[in-house]
């Protein structure tokens, strides 16, 4: 099959950029392909997540700055709205059968909505797994011609212990590919000393690359900017000298004006 | 089954499917190995491959899911690219104990295609977005 960014589970807490990330990456996707990305969420966005100004649905999506660039990569973002986990289930599997042609990237915001309802870790698995097998299906379809389908799928981060945890668990095991966000604690006034300024500490893992580290910056009516964080030594392991960064296999959700 | 596999469990099943294109049988020796790697998976799972009870479903869409036909007469689905399977010993011994790397009907997947015994089926996309949701009151006879 063709080459493709291992399946990813973005992790964090609440606030944390997920959305803005999963955005953004839907919105890197649709720009460097003229395929669509599917975007996967219980419920549309009441403003535009990472920065920029407010709109409604996201098919009347109102920003100031890159207006039409935007919009323009906006129409190739398909967003879908199952509210429940048997909604989402049913989706996935019909999905080969509705769409007409193969993503580019499937992205799924906020899976611990849709565990809330969850029986057990048995069904959180199969979601899971169907998840992958269907970007398997459509990663195949394109393999014909060009790529393969990247997955991305956003998760707030559980309590410590309770059905929480084994749910996580049984879906990290579908997941190579895993990114933490991690609020830092320390927030910084703006320039102007107007509003305060967000920082979140976003960091890759995957097996065979090497991990990678990057820093959200959420200012006040700003976009979200990032910014690769230097890597550190690898203290206590000796692998990584011949691992490729992360940072390529993940490019899409890490994309920056300047390059990953 | 494009899903993963430990690399000597890979190699293994390589190894398997060369010997039985040349003997029709698996000798003593990979037998020991399979039972060494899937533990006490192995045997059943070559019982089922050798009854052939592994069916691979494919639709026109191109989407793929396997079946496979349990000791007990009951009919199981695996997806056909990473390992899930609606059995309760893949609920329980793998995803909850973690003590198995797979159930016996995945391994049966694995097996049926090294020995060839793999049923190949044609149905209709809705029919096999029906298959992949598990619904147990569907059923393709």
């Amino acid at each position: 099959m063709a080459a493709s960014a291992a399946p990813l589970l973005l992790l964090g807490p609440a606030a944390s950029g997920r959305s803005a990330l999963l955005f953004r990456a839907a919105l890197a996707a649709a720009s460097s392909s003229p395929d669509r990305v599917l975007f996967l969420a219980p419920r549309p966005f009441q403003r535009l997540p990472g920065g920029g100004e407010a709109g409604a649905a996201p098919g009347a999506l109102q920003v100031r700055r890159g207006l039409s660039l935007r919009g323009c990569h906006l129409q190739r973002i398909q967003f879908l709205y199952p509210t429940s986990l048997q909604e989402l289930l049913q989706l996935l599997a019909s999905l080969h059968d509705i769409l007409p042609s193969s993503p580019s990237l499937m992205v799924l915001d906020s899976l611990e909505e849709y565990l809330g309802s969850c029986p057990g870790p048995h069904v959180a698995a199969q979601l899971a797994a169907l998840l992958l097998d269907t970007a398997h299906h459509f990663g195949q379809k394109r393999s014909l011609e060009r790529a393969g389908c990247q997955l991305i799928v956003s998760m707030k981060f559980p309590g410590e212990a309770g059905d929480g945890a084994e749910q996580l668990s049984a879906i990290q095991r579908y997941f190579q590919a895993q990114c933490w966000l991690q609020l830092e604690t320390q927030e910084n006034r703006n320039s102007d000393g107007q509003g305060v300024a967000k920082l979140v500490r976003a960091h890759l893992s995957q097996p065979g690359t090497e991990d990678q580290e990057w820093m959200l910056i959420f200012e006040p009516r700003e976009e979200m900017k990032i910014s690769p964080v230097p890597c550190k030594s690898d203290s206590g392991t000796s692998s990584g000298s011949n691992k490729p960064p992360a940072a390529e296999v993940h490019h899409t959700l890490f994309w920056t004006s300047s390059g990953p | 089954m494009d899903a993963t596999l430990p690399a000597v469990g890979e190699e293994l099943l390589r190894e398997i499917e060369k010997v039985f294109q040349e003997t029709s049988r698996v000798p003593d020796d990979l037998l020991s190995a399979l039972k060494f790697i899937f533990g006490a998976s192995a045997v059943p799972a070559l019982d089922l491959a050798d009854h052939q009870s592994v069916t691979r479903i494919v639709s026109p869409s191109g989407r793929t899911v396997y079946q496979v036909l349990g000791s007990s007469g009951k009919l199981y689905t695996c997806y056909a690219s990473c390992h899930f399977c609606s059995c309760p010993a893949f609920a329980f011994s793998v995803l909850r104990k973690g003590d198995s790397l797979l159930c016996k009907h995945l391994l049966a997947i694995y097996l049926s295609r090294a020995l060839g015994t793999c049923h190949e089926l044609t149905v209709s996309n809705k029919q096999l977005t029906r298959l992949l949701l598990m619904d147990e009151s569907f059923s393709l006879s």
